[in-house]
């Protein structure tokens, strides 16, 4: 496969995927879509139901053959014997019911080339750092949802795999196996693997991702570090406890979120945080605040109301479709803090 | 396709099924069935000569007489006559009321008096017949007669038995047993393979399989597994027969034969059906389309199976035995009768290695594509448009 479109630099270490198109009959589920997954980061795929997400997963491994475009690992196209290397775990779940989970394990490693006694000493040590040594010997037929769903992440992580590509894993999970399977991914990427998941839940990967890809309607509309992205968008929110009513913003901001205990004013471009403030404080009290960069879900918001051509804030500019973020050459030793930077007046 | 990695499907495939009651369960089954077949016939003295004792009441050249008669015609059933004097009519009821013998005759009687349990015995048929010989010969020697006159008297009566159908029974049975047993084995494992194909498309196991191994191999090496496992539970089957042969039993004529071609067909008819299963399976999007999809195909076994037992000698059938996809059915059967030529078993089999090739060829992409198309079922016509 080549490509005439733009494309990221390769990385030695760094897994690409360069200007994938699919098509299903006459309808375009990707259109020239990028995407670096760098070593020792978490890499965010995301985008709303259908917009291709699965699709490109299934194209990097090989279940789909892409129409155009190309996987470039270690510097060349990626093979089967590469791909074989790597770890999947598809959206919808897939393990043989019937099957034992250890001896399941055992042969999902065995299929990834290594041998049987490495495969059931690996299967063993995963079952126990999962809770699930109990159940080593009991059918996935008999686990509950939550289990399985470990047993598929271990399926997936079983023969050690350098790439990590899940597909909403964290879709299902009670808040207790969330914080278990983040720490799993974290210490994945933590020692230098690669890591990219897609996940509805934006609040969640904005918590964890490093970088991220939004994917909308087959296209690339925003990627790179998702700090950088945070920081330098030019949309500004106030936080405010309690509700507002737009009326009083004298249109210096609109109400872009509110619940009984909180509203998030969108500030227009230029506009004093402090008046916005003062006008809300003229029509009821306020006891706690913050001026905060847009969370991942407002930029979300944003950039897909650009792709779909409604009026916007402030599309990024320079995250528009057309420019993709090159991964560091130097990606960060140690998985940096991502909490949102927050100015306080 | 990794050696390795179609081991290892092959493998899951044994062990999974063998980890399964219900598998050795059918064996068993099986291998009583075939041991019934081989051991009851003995017990019920299928090919034994019966044993029957006559007590005779009568002068010792009487009783010579008829003892030397009843030992020639007692071959002709089946049975072996031991003759034994006895003192006079009243005894002889008493041991034949005892069970002590099967009949007695009371030659010192006229007419000669036969004491049974039944008239109308085998044993006491094959009395009055032994006495009217001696009262004939006795007559014929009366009239003057000599030993060879009377020799050759006797033996311008033999006669020759000409068998309208010349076919053993042991061949047609033969046949009927190696069509049948063809025929569920296929339609077993050929309904094996497409839902197993379709648990792993529903369950989306197939997705985590086609990343780590090539479509075909996931294909053929369930073709394979289940056929080892087939293969396997049938030799359940056939242990009983071979033990039987081991112990200085034999096969019917023609039946080594017969089985020896029926196994070169029924890997045609596994590899043909199997793989072509194994794409139907990939159509469906749910484990209940299964049946549907692969009726088609059942419909041809059905048929070709019906043939095969009904008409095997018929031209319908002789066509279909080059019809790789029927002849698995109905080519044993013709071995068996031995209405097939060697040229007809050369042709049939040259196509059917050709369209085992051809056949898992087009399987292998058919379920390539098929399998990761989920949400509806996939129309084979529109899956092969896309494909050219």
């Amino acid at each position: 496969m080549s490509s005439g479109h733009r494309t990221p630099d390769p990385g030695d270490d760094v897994l690409l995927l360069r200007d994938v198109c699919h098509s299903f009959g006459e309808r375009r589920v990707l259109e020239h879509v990028d995407l670096a997954v760098p070593p020792g980061r978490m890499v965010g795929l995301l985008g709303p139901n259908g917009a291709g997400k699965s699709t490109l997963m299934r194209i990097m491994f090989g279940v789909l053959d892409a129409d155009h475009g190309d996987i470039v690992w270690r510097g060349r196209s990626a093979t089967g014997r590469d791909r074989r290397s790597w770890g999947y775990m598809p959206q919808e779940r897939g393990l043989y019911l019937d099957m034992r989970v250890h001896d399941q394990l055992v042969w999902m490693a065995r299929l990834h080339g290594v041998d049987r006694s490495t495969a059931a000493d690996r299967a063993s040590s995963l079952l126990e750092r999962l809770d699930l040594d109990d159940r080593a010997g009991d059918t996935v037929k008999s686990l509950s949802g939550g289990m399985a769903q470990r047993v598929q992440l271990a399926a997936a992580m079983v023969h050690h795999p350098d790439v990590l590509v899940l597909d909403e894993p964290f879709a299902g999970l009670d808040p207790g196996a969330v914080d278990f399977l983040t720490e799993v991914l974290v210490d994945h990427v933590d020692r230098g693997g690669h890591l990219v998941f897609s996940s509805h839940q934006l609040d969640l990967v904005q918590d964890l991702c490093e970088s991220i890809t939004l994917i909308h309607e087959g296209r690339v509309v925003l990627d790179g570090d998702l700090r950088e992205l945070r920081a330098e968008s030019p949309d500004r929110f106030l936080r405010v406890d309690g509700v507002v009513d737009g009326a009083w913003l004298d249109g210096d901001a609109v109400v872009e979120s509110t619940t009984p205990s909180e509203s998030r004013l969108r500030l227009h471009a230029g506009v004093d945080a402090a008046a916005v403030l003062d006008r809300v404080r003229a029509h009821a009290p306020v006891t706690d605040f913050g001026v905060e960069s847009p969370s991942l879900s407002e930029l979300f918001r944003a950039a897909t109301r650009e792709r779909d051509g409604q009026p916007s804030s402030h599309m990024p500019p320079w995250r528009a479709p057309g420019r993709t973020a090159h991964p560091p050459a130097h990606p960060p030793a140690h998985r940096p803090a991502h909490r949102p930077a927050e100015q306080q007046p | 396709m990794t050696t390795g990695s179609f081991r290892l499907v092959v493998e899951r495939e044994v062990w999974e099924a063998f980890r399964r009651r219900a598998i050795w369960a059918t064996a068993a089954v099986l291998m009583l069935a075939s041991t019934a077949l081989v051991v009851v016939p003995d017990l019920v003295g299928g090919d034994e000569v019966g044993q029957s004792t006559v007590a005779v009441v009568g002068s010792d050249p009487q009783r010579t007489a008829l003892s030397s008669v009843l030992d020639e015609l007692a071959p002709t059933i089946d049975r072996e006559v031991t003759t034994t004097a006895t003192g006079d009519s009243r005894q002889a009821r008493r041991a034949v009321e005892a069970g002590e013998t099967d009949a007695a005759v009371v030659l010192t009687e006229s007419p000669t008096r036969v004491i049974a349990e039944s008239a109308g015995s085998d044993v006491v048929t094959l009395i009055r017949q032994a006495v009217a010989v001696v009262d004939l010969e006795s007559v014929l020697i009366g009239a003057g007669l000599s030993a060879d006159e009377l020799a050759a008297a006797f033996a311008a009566g033999d006669t020759v038995v000409e068998e309208v159908d010349p076919v053993d029974a042991g061949r047609r049975a033969t046949a009927a047993i190696a069509s049948i047993v063809l025929y569920l084995l296929l339609l077993l494992l050929t309904s094996a393979v497409a839902n197993g194909v379709a648990i792993e498309k529903a369950n989306r196991v197939s997705e985590v399989l086609l990343a780590i191994v090539p479509s075909r191999t996931l294909l053929f090496g369930k073709v394979v597994g289940v056929a080892v496992v087939g293969v396997v539970t049938l030799s359940a089957a056939a242990l009983p027969v071979v033990i039987d042969l081991v112990l200085g039993g034999s096969l019917p004529d023609g039946a080594g034969a017969t089985l020896a071609v029926s196994a070169a067909w029924l890997l045609l008819g596994i590899a043909l059906y199997l793989t072509t299963a194994g794409a139907l399976g990939a159509l469906v999007d749910r484990q209940e389309e299964v049946g549907s999809t692969v009726a088609p195909l059942s419909a041809v076994l059905i048929a070709a199976y019906f043939v095969g037992v009904t008409t095997p000698e018929s031209t319908v059938a002789g066509v279909l035995a080059y019809i790789p996809f029927t002849s698995p059915m109905v080519m044993p059967a013709r071995i068996a009768l031995d209405v097939a030529s060697p040229t007809e078993l050369a042709i049939s089999l040259a196509l059917g290695i050709v369209t085992v090739a051809l056949v898992a060829r087009l399987a292998s992409l058919v379920y390539q594509r098929a399998i990761v198309r989920t949400g509806r079922r996939v129309r084979l016509r529109a899956l092969l448009r896309s494909a050219s």
